[in-house]
């Protein structure tokens, strides 16, 4: 399914290489041509310098320093063009890979990955694998292609001043060496920066309650000493900088006085150091980005390690996932039946198919865990299951996109939508249907009730084509009388009658318009099972229901 | 917006007066940058002219030595006190612009929560404001001590040789000018990269959001889909961008070539006659073309930081205009209020009319109706954080005009809404309830378990910290409820969740609306047989009036109440 993010890190740049290949084959070209043209600027300044001293300077020899430019204007250009575009389209197809491993990821596997993280992977940390291709390997190329190309033209007539070069190649390695000590401090920031954003979408959620208790301030402070744990790491990481960055600078000078202290053992002249002062800046170039290269890779390479952690969740089964490997899930004709895990307990749990079966139990005893075990076990065999959780989510989009997710509805589902927004009350939102259907929700459906959420989604999973519906307290938010009306239409209207509705509840209401109850109990499993009429009669379940029929005798 | 509010934005946003002496510090920085600048062509000149002369190459060398190594040395102290500036600044200009959005009164008049998306919200607050630390993070600040550096070189040279000196000078600047303005060009084609990115910000957070939900979905790759769509919408933009980028980036790094001819050109004219001083020359290029350059590559960290700090005062500036007056909302008291409603429109056909009522501490109104009778949107309008309306509220004697927005968010300081949108925190059970301030938690929570066994039951300490995920309905309204009393408020309004509740957590939240009654005034939508028996007051609303008024026993007898009540069972 992945084309990138399975391999290891270099594995995967190398695939990156061949995949554009003939962009990076043009970029290389670039860069050899913008090298070799920069390297004939020491030996033209040399005979500059050699014809002042002499008969005088020639007009020519000056005009070809704006030959030079111009074809050095053009390859640069050109080598950026070709680095950026293979990055650009890499960060694109390396988002959409995620995404969709995280989309048909069973969500246990990074359950406990707080949501401000896997943004923080697939947007910030994606952008510096970005940086590190189109600008760390452009540096990369431009350095080893420099080298290329400059040390055989030194080699061939000043061969001698090697030795000055080494106090600029100290500096490039302490440098590096410096970037790579620093790259501890990068992830610890990014993870950092992920709680920071957490932080803010919890704010975000709770803006409301903060200031209904108007304590906004004690917020603000927890905002501020997290923001400043981040940034303290941000400090401790230029530390390091401020000791390397300017060392080139000195390599560079150091370099300068070494070489005239070889020219005067050697008799040459002022020339001659002039001559070499100018590859001395040849090389500095790519150098001085090193710097920039450094960070870009330590950072790059630490988006790299989260995008992988993430990556290894998504491709693991979890703990969660393995032990449904013993559910035996069971889909006949008659009924859809799985094997759970109760509280230590194997518990067989039956839905027969064309009817309501309903789950009832104290709080807490592990109703809403079961629900969604049943539907992952039987989507994980390939079965097609909607299930409506407790708080379902709606997105940012418009009502019918909330409906059908991506499909497009035909005549029959439109009209199907149609209905299911009369059933459901939705009809109100806006004066007419396709005007409720071209409803923006907005965020969290932040422009509906909770209430008309829930309705939402439960309308969503009867239009999935699911032949399984598995509803979370579905009716906990709309009234006694809405509910009746919902479960009645649904039980009547022959194309949701023959569905499986699997359903957790509290309310005796509810449970009355269901055709099979189960009562869960922690310490025994199922206590009671049966039909409804029976099996509310049994002494466990009627005691159960019992503080919610106050004067009102059992039918 | 005139070019001086535009400066004084800029500082307002980079000078921080808590740090002037960090910044002074950086300031002898520079200055320090400045003389040795000064110093290098004349270092460099005696340098190269002593090539031929033992005695004077020894004495010039170790100057030049010297020279270097305290450049070294202020560049070392500059970056790292920078560093530092930018570290508090950050923390600085984040706690800012998050106390105004946080304390931003939400606009009433759209009936909307939250003026700004959760996904714009974090990339103003984090990417923008990062834009300021990529200023550090590469070096870009290091710019203006390299620009004062290269000034007084060149400064020095014009007294060595004033022809190419002057020359150099000219060109310079004239290179500088023109990146400058391409850079102009490239921060409005950043911008639009930005506000791309900040869509993009929205479209992956509601995904990730929503991830769970697509998985017990069937749906056809709607994640992938909507995220293919913004990602390529931003990769098109991007590489627009990409264009100018690179010719510009290219343009700067060619300088050295054309800096050298168009110098060269001059020289014949200039009566250089010293090989050093030529080559002093050629040192200054090369020493101009690092900032020169850096001026291209780091303008372009700059404008992005500019338009970062643009739009971080852009979003601190439409929160300014209608922060509220500073009143002390905490610790009111209330003993009675009166509703005096007369009309509230919502949308085209529903309104609710006539609707009044008073209420005293102790005691608790039920409000009852079908669903559409109008109860929530008066719990909504009660709770003065929604809507204004044409009425009053008379709190203590004190009336308030509830068709003023001001006035309205005075009352709903009162108030507490319980409801289903109630937030838990991952935190502590202690900060959940207290919210931070937690002075007398501790006898509190003693009391509340006094009157609310089930809390003993839940074995919860104070310290542990929630799950959100992993608690029920009844458990959140039961911590919010408990919050509501810790943190005083006179009048709490309850929406009822009619399901979802098991016995023990029904009979929970009975012990905590008894406990409400003994401090507050407590106003409930219901449908619950119990919380109607015990209300002293009981409001049946229908298509947005008052059908029915009085206690569950007076009522018994008006067939709309039967009804209501057959339709409960």
């Amino acid at each position: 399914m992945t084309q990138r993010i399975h391999r290891r890190f270099g594995p995967w740049i190398i695939h990156h290489a061949f995949e554009f290949k003939w962009f990076y084959l043009g970029a290389f070209l670039c860069l050899y041509l913008l090298q070799v043209l920069q390297s004939e600027i020491p030996q033209k300044i040399r005979t500059l310098t050699e014809e002042l001293s002499g008969q005088g300077i020639n007009q020519a020899s000056v005009f070809i320093f704006l030959g030079l430019a111009v074809g050095i204007l053009i390859f640069r250009t050109f080598s950026r063009l070709l680095f950026f575009y293979p990055a650009r389209v890499q960060q694109k197809l390396i988002r959409m890979e995620l995404l969709e491993l995280l989309e048909a990821a069973p969500p246990s596997r990074y359950s406990d990955r707080p949501q401000g993280q896997i943004f923080q992977i697939l947007f910030d940390d994606i952008n510096n694998l970005r940086a590190f291709v189109g600008f760390g390997l452009l540096q990369i190329g431009n350095l080893l292609i420099a080298a290329w190309v400059l040390i055989p033209k030194l080699n061939q007539t000043d061969a001698y001043l090697w030795p000055a070069f080494s106090p600029l190649f100290a500096s490039v390695f302490l440098f590096t060496a410096v970037t790579f000590i620093n790259q501890k401090y990068f992830k610890k920031m990014m993870d950092k920066k992920g709680e920071v954003q957490q932080y803010i979408i919890e704010s975000y959620e709770a803006k409301q309650t903060i200031k209904n208790f108007h304590r906004e301030e004690n917020f603000i402070h927890g905002f501020v000493r997290v923001s400043a744990e981040e940034l303290k790491l941000f400090f401790k990481s230029s530390v390091g900088f401020a000791f390397t960055g300017p060392y080139v600078k000195l390599g560079l000078g150091a370099s300068l006085m070494w070489a005239a202290l070889l020219i005067r053992r050697s008799g040459g002249t002022t020339s001659d150091l002039v001559f070499f002062s100018g590859f001395l800046y040849l090389f500095l170039e790519p150098v001085m980005f090193l710097s920039w290269v450094a960070v870009v890779v330590s950072q790059g390479f630490a988006a790299w390690r989260r995008v992988k952690d993430l990556h290894h969740l998504l491709v693991k089964p979890s703990a969660p996932e393995e032990q449904l490997a013993h559910a035996e899930p069971e889909v006949s004709p008659a009924s859809v039946a799985v094997t759970l895990d109760f509280w230590g307990r194997p518990l067989r749990l039956i839905a027969p198919r064309g009817s309501w079966t309903v789950l009832v139990g104290e709080t807490g005893c592990g109703k809403s865990h079961l629900l969604s075990n049943f539907a992952s076990c039987l989507i994980l065999a390939g079965e097609k299951v909607s299930m409506v959780q407790q708080e379902p989510y709606l997105f940012n989009d418009t009502l019918a996109e909330n409906l059908f997710l991506g499909v497009t509805p035909d005549k029959v589902g439109l009209e199907r939508a149609h209905e299911l927004l009369r059933i459901f009350q939705l009809d109100g939102l806006a004066p007419s249907l396709d005007e409720v259907l071209a409803l923006e929700v907005g965020e969290n459906g932040k422009r509906l009730s909770g209430g008309q959420m829930k309705r939402v989604a439960l309308a969503r999973s009867l239009l999935s084509g699911a032949r399984v519906l598995i509803w979370d307290d579905p009716f906990s938010s709309v009234d006694i009388i809405l509910e009746k009306k919902i479960m009645t239409r649904l039980q009547e209207t022959p194309e949701w009658r023959d569905l499986t509705f699997l359903i957790s509840s509290h309310r005796l209401t509810t449970v009355r318009l269901s055709d099979q109850l189960i009562y869960l109990d922690q310490t025994v499993g199922i206590r009671a099972t049966g039909p409804v009429e029976t099996t509310l009669k049994e002494a466990d379940v009627s005691k159960f229901f019992k503080e919610q029929m106050v004067g009102v005798p059992l039918a | 917006m005139s070019q001086s509010s535009l400066k004084s934005r800029w500082w307002e946003y980079l000078w921080l007066r808590s740090e002037a002496f960090l910044a002074v510090f950086i300031l002898i920085n520079i200055l320090i940058s400045a003389v040795t600048g000064y110093l290098t062509p004349r270092f460099i000149s005696a340098f190269y002219a002593s090539l031929g002369d033992s005695a004077a190459f020894d004495r010039e060398l170790v100057s030049l030595a010297l020279l270097y190594g305290a450049e070294y040395l202020n560049r070392f102290l500059f970056t790292l006190s920078t560093s530092r500036y930018v570290e508090v600044l950050l923390v600085d200009v984040r706690r800012r612009s998050f106390g105004l959005w946080l304390k931003a009164p939400f606009k009433r008049k759209s009936g909307a929560h939250e003026e700004y998306p959760l996904g714009e919200v974090l990339a103003r607050l984090m990417n923008d404001t990062d834009a300021v630390r990529e200023v550090v993070g590469s070096g870009s600040f290091a710019i203006f001590i390299d620009i004062i550096f290269i000034l007084s070189c060149l400064l020095s040279f014009l007294q060595l040789n004033s022809t190419t000196g002057l020359g150099l000078f000219i060109a310079e600047v004239v290179a500088c000018l023109l990146l400058i303005k391409g850079s102009r060009v490239m921060a409005t084609i950043f911008m639009d990269v930005r506000r791309l990115t900040g869509l993009m910000a929205r479209v992956v957070t509601d995904l990730t959001s929503g991830l769970r939900e697509l998985f017990f979905s069937p749906n056809d790759r709607y994640a992938s889909r909507r995220g293919q769509k913004i990602f390529e919408e931003f990769l098109d933009k991007q590489l627009r961008a990409n264009i100018w980028d690179a010719g510009y980036y290219s343009a700067a790094e060619s300088l050295y070539p054309i800096l050298v001819a168009l110098v060269m050109i001059i020289v014949p004219y200039s009566q250089i006659t010293e090989i050093a001083i030529l080559a002093a020359l050629i040192d200054l290029i090369q020493k101009s073309i690092t900032p020169i350059k850096d001026v291209a590559s780091k303008i372009s960290v700059l404008s992005r930081a500019k338009t970062g700090i643009d739009r971080i005062h852009q979003f601190n500036e439409s929160f300014d205009r209608d922060l509220a007056p500073r009143l002390d909302y905490t610790d009111l008291e209330a003993q009675a209020i009166a509703l005096e409603l007369r009309s509230f429109r919502y949308g085209e056909g529903f309104e609710l009319r006539d609707i009044n009522f008073t209420l005293r501490r102790g005691e608790i109104l039920g409000i009852i109706g079908e669903s559409g009778c109008g109860k929530s949107t008066l719990l909504k309008l009660l709770s003065g954080q929604y809507y204004s309306f044409d009425g009053t509220v008379t709190v203590d004697g004190a009336e308030i005009a509830a068709d003023r927005d001001s006035e309205l968010r005075r009352f709903s300081s009162y108030v507490s809404l319980i409801s289903q949108d109630s937030h838990v925190f991952s935190e502590t059970l202690r900060f959940n309830i207290s919210l931070g301030t937690d002075g007398g938690f501790d006898e509190f929570w003693a009391l509340a378990q006094g009157s609310i066994p089930y809390l003993s039951r839940w074995q919860l300490a104070p310290d542990d910290v929630l799950r959100p995920k992993s608690l029920s309905l009844g458990q959140k309204q039961l911590i919010s409820g408990l919050r509501a009393l810790f943190l005083k408020k006179p009048i709490i309004l309850m929406d009822e969740i009619s399901s979802g509740l098991d016995s023990e957590l029904e009979a929970a939240l009975r012990d905590l609306i008894r406990f409400f009654q003994s401090r507050s005034m407590t106003i409930i939508v219901t449908h619950r047989l119990e919380t109607i028996l015990g209300a002293n007051s009981l409001l049946l609303l229908e298509g947005g009036r008052i059908r029915a008024r009085g206690t569950n026993q007076e009522l018994s007898h008006e067939p709309a109440y039967q009804e209501f009540l057959q339709h409960l069972h």
